[in-house]
């Protein structure tokens, strides 16, 4: 059944009803002939400006990129976030440091993975920013990127147990050899 | 109506090859439904006017890549929609309502019910209906148009507003019920 509303507009022609302002005509005759009418050229100026800002803009963009995000950080929210956010990075920076400190040419490719895995967690993350300011601080987005600070910390820590197996499993074999 | 598809078609044959008095009269057959799409978006006659030629100027440098695959109107159509809404948010009018999305929003059938109360709108002119819809909230006019005037479905238009097809359906339907809360207003007046 089609609704009254949608009857109104049955007969489309009907509303376009207006008319330009006289000389429509001649203003797009001469834009077709010198291609650049006196309109147009009066404003590639700003147009050339408006690309060039833009460009820096970009770089700008590219060069503040290394520590900052398009979107809204947690910390953005709350002086209260602002400290779990700390807390979150500080802890993972440390473990970081830990995991560094302790790599050897054997565990590397296990280091690697790992690192891979955080790479992975960081980049959501950073989606997440963008989302969190578009949906205006969601409480569902938040909740997201705490989880997913404790998955990296979560990544770290399992990544630590494994080096340890490795190292226990690397003496065993030795007394092995030994024996 | 085939004899004036196939005038269409030769003419912009020759656009293509830049003929500009073919490309005038294309600029006739089309400039007054294109200054009227822009219109009820800009609201400002100039504007929509400039916006206009500019569209007809653009269609014509990137005419190769219209296929045919739609009508040329719907094409050019939608390159002047795109510029009039460019052009909206570029001055800032276009506010883009972030909708507190539809968790807590109405069906569709409740908002129809509503409506179906008061049916006869065959009295209400083009003309009165237009002048009501301009003092739509922009978002709200700027789907009406392409909803029921221009034509386009749910998801054509949430992906010419650039929203979420949830949030276009949701705009659409208040803005729906809020044209026929005003319309049966002033059919009362009468």
């Amino acid at each position: 059944m089609k609704e009254p509303l949608e009857n109104i507009f049955k007969n489309k022609e009907e509303f376009d009803l207006v008319e330009p302002n006289i000389g429509h005509f001649n203003r797009f005759e001469a834009k077709l002939k010198g291609g650049k009418s006196t309109v147009v050229t009066k404003r590639t100026p700003w147009h050339w400006i408006a690309v060039a800002a833009s460009v820096l803009l970009l770089f700008g963009f590219w060069l503040g990129k290394q520590n900052t995000t398009p979107g809204f950080e947690l910390a953005d929210v709350s002086p209260k976030m602002e400290e779990t956010q700390n807390f979150y990075l500080a802890s993972i920076h440390k473990e970081i440091e830990e995991i560094k400190s302790q790599q050897t040419p054997e565990n590397q490719k296990i280091i690697e993975d790992a690192f891979d895995q955080l790479k992975i967690l960081e980049l959501s993350y950073q989606k997440l920013t963008i989302e969190l300011k578009e949906s205006s601080e969601d409480k569902r987005v938040i909740y997201a990127m705490i989880t997913n600070f404790q998955k990296r910390l979560e990544v770290l820590q399992n990544l630590m147990l494994q080096l340890e197996e490795f190292e226990n499993y690397k003496e065993i074999a030795k007394k092995e050899k030994m024996a | 109506m085939q004899e004036k598809q196939q005038h269409i078609i030769s003419l912009i044959q020759a656009c293509k090859k830049g003929d500009q008095p073919a490309q005038f009269e294309i600029y006739k057959l089309y400039y007054k439904a294109m200054y009227n799409a822009s219109l009820r978006i800009v609201k400002d006659s100039f504007e929509a006017e400039d916006i206009m030629q500019e569209a007809f100027l653009s269609a014509f440098t990137k005419l190769d890549t219209f296929k045919g695959e739609v009508a040329f109107g719907a094409w050019l159509k939608r390159i002047v929609i795109n510029k009039s809404l460019t052009h909206l948010k570029m001055n800032n009018r276009f506010i883009e309502v972030k909708l507190e999305v539809v968790e807590r929003s109405l069906s569709n059938d409740e908002i129809e019910s509503v409506a179906e109360e008061v049916a006869d709108y065959s009295s209400i002119k083009a003309k009165e209906v237009l002048q009501i819809m301009e003092n739509l909230k922009d978002n709200y006019r700027i789907a009406l148009t392409l909803n029921l005037i221009e034509g386009y479905d749910n998801e054509e238009i949430a992906q010419i507003m650039h929203i979420s097809n949830e949030n276009c359906r949701t705009t659409i339907s208040r803005a729906k019920s809020k044209l026929r809360k005003l319309l049966s207003e002033k059919t009362v007046l009468n």
